[in-house]
């Protein structure tokens, strides 16, 4: 969209914005006032009209993650029942059930075995509202693990929705690549779509982990440009005695 | 009116949904509020089958929450019934927390103490506090039928008027008061404290209405001028700052 269109609760929408086809949809925090043509918003953010899908909502950031289907997340297991794990997404989600075949080769027999405060990096296979949110570390059609599973050592982060989201999309793969030069052996991240990442260095241990928590914390305020990255990261490997 | 605008950052806090710090012209206090909705009703006789259930609370910044803040929370809770669209989540409940986390000192007493105790009028906690939950409730994205803004209006001994007046000014006031207004002026509420005349009150009313909404003319149509400071042309700008920068994070 050529120009941005910021609106707060109660501003008239020009309808010649808004797609005009039959079967558009006009989404979320835009209201269509009963029995005429005029719009105005109900939520307060940016107008995003999508005039190949048909569509028109007005986006506010997410600040709260909800479990949809095919996210990935890191979920702590919190508990279980005879043939379920009971999983903790965040502090406000209800808890997602695991069962115990959803693991690469588990059967009867061969039970995975996850103890209380494990982390484990899964799929979310069905989420629903008002249900239990379920989840799996198995790829359905080909029966393969595809690198979800239990995380071993290594610590969590919180971050922002935005920043897993960024690097989700590889849009912070020079600052980790530099990151990842500096530190001795490099690093292992792993990004939960719900705002957690997951951080272990094998060879410089907690030091390194620390260091990786620093710059991604830092990356999370948002403004950071490209030299005081290489600064901010050079600094934070002198401070903690890594080079 | 030439008067400092008002202090606004939206999204202080990063877990919460929403959330807003607001820091008064008069710099006599700052408040964050932090929105979470839409959750659960905790207790299941506070459900309202075709509305939201909202739950307003207040922490003044060296107490725990008097009978004044009660009152406030209750005043604020019915500015917020008024502007949100609660039939959007029925049988849901929005939860609005609101901390005061600054308060002016009182240099005239001796220590400096702080203000907003239970001796001091509950005003300027509440035009504040409606301030920062409206805000908070943007940020959160919570679907309104308008936005909300209100403003402490003093009249002096000598029937000045002024709009966010300072501790002392409030203290030497002869009448204290409140106006709240929607999107398009209208009324939300009024509260008022101390003795004054109806026009006075009038007067006091209009500058209100100027430093809120705008200038007001030919009787309705309100006059949005670009340069014109009013409290809801800084709610405008502070949104448009919190999309510049979320464009900015995921670009």
């Amino acid at each position: 969209m050529a120009e941005t269109m910021v609106v707060l609760p109660g501003d008239p929408i020009d309808s010649n914005v808004l797609p005009t086809a039959q079967k558009r949809k006009i989404g979320l925090g835009i209201k269509q006032e009963v029995n005429t043509n005029d719009f105005t918003s109900t939520i307060a953010g940016k107008v995003e009209v999508d005039h190949k899908k048909k569509s028109a909502v007005v986006s506010t950031p997410k600040a709260r993650y909800v479990a949809k289907t095919g996210d990935s997340v890191i979920a702590q297991v919190r508990g279980g029942s005879f043939e379920t794990f009971h999983l903790n997404i965040n502090a406000y989600s209800p808890p997602a059930i695991l069962s115990h075949f959803a693991f690469e080769g588990a059967s009867k027999k061969t039970r995975p075995q996850l103890k209380n405060g494990d982390l484990v990096y899964a799929r979310v296979a069905f989420a629903q509202k008002n249900m239990e949110i379920e989840l799996t570390c198995v790829n359905p059609s080909t029966g393969k693990a595809d690198g979800l599973g239990q995380l071993n050592d290594g610590m969590v982060f919180d971050v922002s929705l935005q920043l897993a989201d960024r690097l989700l999309k590889k849009q912070l793969a020079s600052l980790m690549e530099e990151l990842g030069n500096k530190i001795p052996g490099g690093f292992e991240l792993v990004v939960g779509k719900n705002g957690k990442v997951w951080v272990d260095c094998a060879d410089a241990g907690i030091k390194g982990i620390i260091a990786v928590g620093r710059v991604l914390q830092e990356a999370d305020d948002g403004t950071f440009q490209e030299k005081e990255q290489k600064k901010f990261i050079n600094r934070t490997i002198k401070e903690l005695g890594l080079s | 009116m030439s008067s400092p605008k008002s202090k606004i950052q939206l999204h202080p806090l990063i877990s919460s949904n929403g959330s807003a710090l607001y820091t008064p012209p008069s710099a006599s206090s700052t408040l964050l509020a932090g929105i979470n909705y839409p959750l659960e009703v905790s207790y299941r006789s506070n459900e309202i089958p075709e509305d939201t259930y909202i739950e307003v609370s207040l922490r003044p910044n060296n107490a725990v929450g008097m009978v004044k803040e009660r009152h406030i929370e209750s005043l604020v809770k019915k500015v917020l019934q008024s502007v949100i669209l609660g039939q959007e989540t029925p049988r849901r409940m929005l939860q609005c927390t609101i901390q005061i986390t600054d308060a002016e000192i009182d240099e005239s007493l001796p220590g400096g103490v702080k203000g907003g105790g239970q001796g001091e009028s509950y005003l300027e906690t509440l035009a504040s506090a409606i301030n920062v939950a409206v805000l908070g409730c943007l940020d959160a994205g919570v679907q309104m039928r308008g936005i909300a803004g209100s403003v402490v209006v003093s009249i002096s001994r000598d029937g000045k008027l002024k709009t966010w007046p300072g501790l002392k000014q409030r203290k030497e006031a002869r009448s204290l008061h409140v106006f709240v207004y929607g999107r398009e002026g209208q009324n939300l509420l009024f509260e008022s404290e101390g003795d004054f005349e109806v026009e006075e009150w009038d007067a006091a009313e209009s500058a209100a209405r100027t430093v809120v909404v705008g200038k007001v003319q030919d009787g309705e149509d309100v006059v949005m001028e670009e340069d014109q400071e009013t409290l809801f042309a800084s709610i405008r700008q502070a949104v448009e700052e919190r999309v510049e920068r979320d464009g900015r994070q995921k670009g």
